[in-house]
């Protein structure tokens, strides 16, 4: 397939059209793969589980110390008057920060929007105040205690709705619009198609406020020697964080290394650098000591914010034999104070792009509440989206008698309804109908939904849903790797990417462990630091493996040329018929001659170089829309007494083209589904009206579920529709399979209680109120 | 109590502590015929675990096993767990002056309720977290303590109207040293619904206990947890153990409820918990 040839990019107000490189196409893989597609255990599956892989909230330096924020008691007020005389007496207090002394820093959102580093009017509960350092992390947080400070308080809203009805708000997602105006996507005519339909719904779901809950909260330690920074921060993606905070430093970039190897988790909260990155830099510079900040649990649930809450409320026109007419999407989202990074709120990308509907209207109004700035959580959107979208096509299926299977067979696109390009379907196959269709296989979905229809009202009634997705995952440049094979045999791949728990670095070392023949066991994988690795992009938007997947396959084909061209002198054998394996290059037995080899070690010891080295980038992708599909079944069994939903069964298939570890994309779907399953059943920030404050910042009372929460029967399928779009044929995964969980669950509560839950989520209290309306009163 | 959780909340900031854990009479179980004693370090895995509690003290055993999760059942112990101070949101933000930390306002009553009180919550809106002190207010338990003596289980437990500062009638000083479950023939059964499958509190739990005797359950009561303030015991007396009689019961016990906005479901919790939990012991005899 070929590759887009230009990239436009604006240049001091040109437009410029810049050539893609020149890169000689890799054969794809032939029919059998040694390592790829293998279930190889985790490279440093031993180092994590023996607690010797260093995370930077772990790491201890000599003469290091401990900084900790002093945040805002209040979600909106001026702040009249700070005491630190207190807090310089504790025992170890070395410096405090206050907000005057960073009045020209701020942190930039993807869209140039700024979030101060310390305020002094802060505009949310938890907003960061002053810093303060010391001696070990106890006397930082007893000097956080004993600063005094009082506050004139002013008027604030935690309610998104509220804040869009008083005018606060400004236009959400990608282009944003000024104040006081939604942002508008359109085409065809919305307003021609309702009015000519006769069948047409429309309702209001509601979303709520979600946390990350990474098991590693947000952390950096920074030391300063000698003119540089060294950073290490528990990131998505260290070369982000790096330009952002040598930009806010005010220092060359080279000036700044960030180190980022083990992480413990982001799920998009940790895509840039943070306030305790600046201040762990800062004032590593100003003591002369390393410095360590990190947040506390409860920090975790107000800095940064997790998935912001929505409303959309969605009509939709239907033909009665299932053919989608029109879609009409009001989104209400918060923003935070700042509008600060309001990209990652709206829920509109996939009303517009999902089905193949020739007029859609969608407005997004991102409102300005006292709430934290949102940042990306897991699918950015499009779980929020799916919520409201795919319950909407379970509604409007139902309307017209038809299954919701069926339905969504109907109305699947050939092109990306908003950019007009084809979607990657090579080989005349659509992922998403692949999808639908192994999925209702497995979980016999004609069968079963005929049987919750057929059975009676018991007291536990049980019902099934579907729901699906579509994200788009091609991965791409940049991502530049590096390998080098040494003369005892053992390779080093350099790669720039995180691996945030997904195994990333065990994927690219089984990549390069295919092409080179050095088994995975002896690859030792160096990724994540500015110094050693070469630019990519953090680990987000799913887009890990297949942008760095791709440069690991070329770096390792070109290690191979020069191992078979030593291996076909010594071994007296054309190259093609030397197999590269097991450490060894071997050429097998014929009918004349038997079969002989030689290690790799040797190969590199005879080399001119004595060392082969490769490198690789990736190339670009084609020009289409490539997207990961899934869908999701499930059976749910409701306890009308209890209102307790039980998700029995369920099964995910997703299709991200070539599988590179069965175990791992397994385990994404595992992930991505149990998170789901809390967004849908148990995860939700309490905010206290009266005070602004979240009243559950803990992971006691904000319910990620445990593993007695998992449906008992619980399918992972991978489904690989072959994708020849970069030379591996991988797409993402990552955010794929939390998409459409809570949807296909809130169908299944509707197939089984006849009673549409629109509001997220699906607690015992919401099945009781809508089962048993409490009694109105007089 | 879980002393060390309201020192991470800045609810308490005690001087000095004291180790108990070095204290072995406080620790064991020791079962015969008069019935259970219990050490006031016994661990919830230990209840949890026990042959002879199990069978002769179902409610008991299914409680403490039903408590939190594996990792906190075996260091948590019985005494701590029925001392246990409010899960409220608002008192376990230091930020709240609410009446139980001396303020003069319950924020729950008019502000997030949806796990609050609905009986007993005119004055603040408090739930009892404790799942053991609901089974053993059920099987009429003793508290020994080092102090006064003995208390009866009925007494031990207090009301924001007879004190806001304190859930327990536990003078100053005075420490709880054993319980005693007496043993009077009696089947028990615990239950409890929630949002989670673990790690999580009950919305409502209830133990049941009654003799039986043919179709009749005699001596039946049911209390109810994370309802009231306190363990929400129900005196039945003598009922017919059908399902008519045990379900015309449970809507008579949650008519005096005074739900809060957010917390009306739980009427309908309570009421299907007392009518399951006596049901199991109807169901039993068959």
């Amino acid at each position: 397939m070929a590759s887009s040839e230009y990239t436009e990019v604006v240049v001091e107000g040109r437009k410029v059209r810049l050539r893609a490189p020149a890169a000689e196409a890799i054969p794809a893989y032939g029919a059998a793969t040694r390592v790829v597609g293998t279930a190889a255990q985790r490279v440093d599956a031993l180092e994590k589980v023996t607690g010797r892989a260093v995370y930077p909230s772990d790491l201890r330096l000599p003469g290091m110390v401990h900084a900790r924020f002093v945040r805002s008691a209040r979600a909106h007020a001026r702040i009249t008057s700070m005491d630190l005389s207190h807090a310089e007496k504790v025992p170890g207090f070395l410096a405090a920060i206050g907000p005057s002394e960073l009045s020209e820093k701020s942190l930039k959102d993807m869209l140039g929007r700024e979030l101060p580093i310390l305020t002094e009017e802060p505009k949310y509960y938890g907003e960061e105040i002053l810093a303060v350092c010391a001696e070990t992390d106890d006397a930082a947080r007893a000097a956080a205690r004993e600063v005094r400070i009082t506050y004139e308080t002013l008027p604030f809203s935690v309610d998104p709705e509220e804040r869009v009805r008083a005018g606060q708000f400004v236009g959400g997602g990608w282009t944003p619009t000024g104040p006081g105006r939604p942002a508008v996507y359109e085409r065809g005519n919305v307003q021609k198609a309702m009015a000519a339909a006769n069948r047409i719904i429309e309702r209001t779901y509601r979303t709520a406020p979600n946390v990350h809950s990474s098991i590693e909260p947000h952390a950096a330690v920074a030391s300063y020697e000698e003119g540089r920074w060294t950073v290490w921060e528990s990131t998505q993606g260290v070369f982000a964080v790096r330009e952002e905070l040598a930009a806010m430093l005010g220092a060359p970039l080279l000036s700044v290394r960030v180190i980022g190897t083990h992480m413990g988790g982001g799920f998009g909260s940790k895509v840039s650098a943070g306030k305790y990155t600046f201040i762990a830099a800062y004032l590593a510079k100003k003591l002369g000591r390393p410095v360590r900040c990190v947040q506390d649990r409860s920090e975790e649930f107000v800095s940064p914010y997790g998935r912001p809450p929505s409303v959309v409320t969605i009509k939709a026109a239907v033909r009665p034999d299932g053919k989608l007419l029109a879609i009409e999407q009001k989104g209400i989202h918060a923003a935070g104070p700042y509008g600060f990074g309001a990209e990652w709120g709206h829920a509109e990308d996939m009303a517009a792009e999902m089905y193949a509907c020739d007029n859609v209207r969608t407005e997004t109004y991102a409102a300005l509440t006292h709430t934290p700035p949102p940042c990306a959580m897991r699918a950015p959107g499009h779980a929020q989206a799916a919520f409201s979208l795919e319950q909407m096509m379970d509604e409007i299926a139902r309307e017209i008698g038809m299954d919701p299977v069926e339905f969504r067979l109907k109305n699947l696109p050939a092109r990306d309804p908003v950019s007009g390009k084809p979607i990657a379907v090579p080989r005349g196959s659509h992922g998403l109908a692949e999808c639908l269709k192994k999925g209702g296989e497995l979980f016999q979905w004609k069968k079963r939904r005929k049987e919750t229809r057929d059975a009676p009202p018991p007291r536990f009634r049980r019902g099934v849903g579907v729901a699906a997705t579509a994200w788009s995952a091609g991965g791409g440049p940049p991502a530049s790797v590096v390998i080098r094979i040494h003369a005892d045999g053992v390779a080093e791949l350099f790669a720039g990417a995180a691996d945030i728990g997904t195994g990333t670095r065990t994927a690219l070392a089984q990549i390069a462990s295919e092409e080179t023949g050095v088994p995975v066991d002896r690859i030792r994988v160096t990724n994540a630091d500015t110094a050693l690795t070469s630019y990519c992009l953090p680990s987000y938007g799913s887009l890990t493996l297949a942008s760095t997947g791709p440069a690991v396959r070329r770096a390792a084909v070109a290690c191979r040329r020069q191992l078979l061209s030593i291996a076909s002198d010594i071994l007296e054998a054309p190259e093609k018929n030397i197999v590269l394996a097991g450490g060894r290059a071997t050429r097998p037995a014929s009918r004349k001659t038997p079969e002989s080899s030689v290690p790799i070690a040797k190969l590199v010891e005879l080399s001119a170089s004595r060392e082969i080295v490769g490198l690789g980038e990736r190339e670009g992708n084609p020009d289409m829309s490539i997207r990961s599909h899934g869908a999701q079944f499930v059976a749910v069994e409701v306890d009308t007494e209890t209102g307790t939903i039980e998700v029995t069964d369920l099964v995910a298939v997703n299709d991200s083209g070539r599988v590179i570890n069965p175990t791992m994309f397994k385990s994404q779907q595992y992930g991505g589904v149990t998170m789901g399953l809390g967004m849908g059943l148990t995860e939700e920030r309490v905010y206290d009206l009266e005070t602004g404050r979240p009243l559950n910042p803990n992971l006691t009372d904000y319910k990620v579920p445990t593993i007695l929460d998992q449906p008992a029967a619980f399918q992972a399928v991978p489904l690989e529709v072959p994708y020849d779009g970069n030379n591996l044929g991988a797409k993402g995964l990552g955010e794929p399979p939390i998409i459409p969980t809570a949807a296909a669950v809130a169908n299944a509560v509707y197939d089984a209680i006849g009673i549409r839950l629109a509001a997220l989520p699906l607690t015992p209290k919401r099945v009781i109120d809508a089962l048993h309306p409490p009694e109105s009163k007089p | 109590m879980d002393l060390l959780d309201l020192m991470k909340s800045s609810i308490r900031a005690p001087g000095r502590l004291v180790n108990l854990l070095t204290i072995d009479e406080l620790k064991g179980i020791d079962v015969d015929t008069s019935g259970a004693t219990i050490g006031a370090l016994a661990t919830l895995a230990e209840i949890a675990d026990h042959p002879d509690l199990a069978r002769m003290f179902p409610a008991l055993a299914l409680a403490a096993g039903h408590a939190a999760t594996p990792q906190v059942r075996n260091v948590a112990t019985i005494g701590g767990n029925i001392l246990q101070r409010p899960r409220c949101w608002y008192f376990r933000m230091a930020q709240y002056p609410c009446l139980k930390k001396g303020g003069d306002t319950c924020f729950a009553m008019d502000g997030e309720n949806k796990y609050h009180a609905i009986f007993e919550n005119s004055l603040c809106a408090m739930v009892h977290p404790s799942n053991t002190a609901v089974a053993l207010l059920a099987l009429d338990a003793v508290v020994r303590t080092a102090g006064s003596g003995e208390i009866p289980i009925r007494k031990f437990f207090v009301t924001p109207d007879q004190d806001i500062l304190r859930e327990s009638a536990l003078a100053e000083g005075e420490l709880v040293t054993q319980l005693f479950i007496p043993a009077t023939g009696a089947r028990s059964h615990y239950l409890e619904f929630r949002e989670r499958q673990s790690f999580d509190w009950a919305l409502v739990s209830a133990a049941a206990a009654a003799e039986l005797e043919g179709q009749t359950l005699n001596n039946a009561r049911v209390v109810l947890g994370s309802v009231a303030p306190i363990p929400w015991r129900i005196d039945l007396g003598e009922i017919a153990a059908t399902d008519e009689a045990l379900d015309r019961a449970a809507d008579e016990a949650v008519r005096g409820a005074t739900p809060l906005a957010k917390n009306k479901y739980k009427v309908q919790l309570a009421r299907t918990a007392i009518r399951r939990s006596l049901r199991e012991l109807a169901r039993a005899t068959e």
